[in-house]
């Protein structure tokens, strides 16, 4: 009986020792396990330091460099900018950029493709884009669906600014359409305010004789793509497009530089990040 | 009365309950020693991830709004005019701005910044730096959250006068 009880007191401590030492073990873990959370805290939020501070600088080279004016017109955007518009000092910057993140930042990457080829702008949630074709020098919207309600177009500083020729089709589609020699909006040559049907092709020129006739072209048609085209070489127009949107999206309504400008992957975190530019 | 046990149960039965009672208070001491070596060791877990945490969320966003927002609107950092003052006030603003003006909790960290910029110019690479450094010295016994952004410091006039920047932050609870 005697060494029953001593065996079982000895298994019994034994026993307790093992439990003792279980917890040891997953008290020590538990605080590596600890230690790990914050580090892959931390190491998350540099990423997205690095994120935001990039997007940061994207839009801070676009307001200096891009010679583009965008902004807000009650609900709508607008965008003010020369026909066609010379964004070389941006391209330049951007690509310094590019090196400067990929040298320091093996986890970072900047596709600056599109926006050297033709910068594109995208207004958010409508999804209507405004991009660029320089060897055409022409500017093109395209909205993804008519979801907004029409554009107003004005354009200075064209040397011949009268009307030369409309061929549009009514419809319920707004479009404002003035043109100026001078600089300023008062007093415009040409003065269109219509109501067009955006699913036909409807087209107006400005510039109606000799060197200078049909120096600016506007297009519009499929279901509300603009196209706006200068060809005259002797002057440097300039375009004011407000896309008219609707009141009712208007205080959500942002401007974007396309998805997918910035990388960001981590291999040690598993941690993948693909993200546009926030301009307005 | 006879008995045919051995002597050491005999002793045994003699000393039965002084062994009893020692068993018991080995086993309060190991009860009493556990509880408080786990109470210790989860107020310390609980106390430095709470402050490490706080640390790493509070210099991020303080170093974030410094950077985009930094100086009343101008539009890069420049760290060397920076003080512990308007530091202070920054970081204060924005957490009434979070909390409302009846909730402000102590400010406890310090800082310490630096900006490595550099542009690119015809004639190569160039750098200047920029440094705001707390009056306090960085300790080397605790916890320092640090971090990096970028930021651009344009020049309309001179596009590769452009300067690149990566500014760096540590902070630490004071």
């Amino acid at each position: 009986m005697a060494k029953i009880k001593g065996f079982l007191f000895t298994i019994g401590f034994l026993i307790f020792i093992t439990a003792l030492f279980t917890l040891v073990i997953i008290v020590y873990s538990t605080t590596f396990q600890d230690d790990k959370r914050i580090a892959e805290i931390g190491a998350l939020d540099n990423i997205n330091n690095l994120d935001s501070s990039l997007k940061n600088s994207i839009k801070e080279l676009f307001l200096a460099y891009s010679n583009m004016a965008v902004g807000t017109l009650g609900t709508n955007i607008s965008f003010n900018e020369t026909l066609v518009n010379n964004i070389s000092d941006f391209q330049i910057s951007l690509s310094y950029l590019k090196n400067f993140t990929e040298t320091n930042y093996n986890i970072a990457s900047l596709n600056i493709t599109d926006l050297n080829e033709s910068l594109p702008l995208i207004i958010m949630p409508q999804r209507i884009e405004y991009k660029h074709n320089y060897s055409n020098r022409e500017i093109i919207i395209t909205p993804e669906e008519l979801n907004f309600n029409g554009y107003h177009f004005l354009i200075t500083n064209v040397n011949n600014a009268t009307c030369d020729s409309a061929s549009y089709t009514n419809g319920s589609f707004i479009l404002k359409l003035d043109s100026n020699s001078l600089t300023t909006a008062q007093f415009p040559d040409c003065d269109f305010d219509l109501s067009i049907n955006p699913n036909v092709k409807n087209t107006f020129s400005i510039g109606s004789s000799g060197p200078y006739q049909n120096s600016v072209t506007i297009e519009i048609s499929n279901g509300g793509v603009a196209k706006i085209r200068s060809v005259e070489l002797n002057s440097i127009p300039r375009l004011h497009t407000t896309v008219l949107l609707n009141q009712s999206t208007g205080s959500q309504t942002k401007l974007m530089l396309p998805d997918s400008i910035i990388r960001i992957s981590d291999n040690i975190l598993k941690v993948f990040k693909k993200d546009g530019v926030r301009i307005l | 009365m006879v008995t045919n046990q051995p002597k050491s149960l005999q002793s045994f039965g003699k000393n039965k309950g002084f062994i009893f009672s020692m068993d018991a208070v080995f086993a309060l001491i190991m009860v009493i020693m556990i509880l408080t070596i786990s109470n210790i060791y989860l107020s310390r877990i609980e106390f430095s991830s709470i402050s490490d945490l706080q640390i790493i969320k509070r210099s991020n966003d303080l170093f974030k709004i410094l950077n985009e927002n930094p100086n009343n609107g101008t539009n890069y950092i420049v760290l060397a005019n920076f003080t512990d003052f308007n530091i202070n006030t920054t970081l204060r603003d924005i957490i009434v701005a979070a909390n409302g003006p009846n909730n402000i909790p102590n400010i406890d960290i310090n800082l310490k910044f630096t900006a490595r910029c550099f542009n690119y110019t015809n004639t190569g690479l160039f750098n200047k730096n920029y440094t705001y450094i707390s009056p306090h010295i960085v300790p080397n016994d605790r916890f320092i959250a640090a971090s990096q952004r970028i930021f651009v410091i344009p020049n309309k006039i001179n596009v590769l006068s452009t300067y690149y920047c990566i500014g760096e932050q540590r902070s630490w609870l004071k």
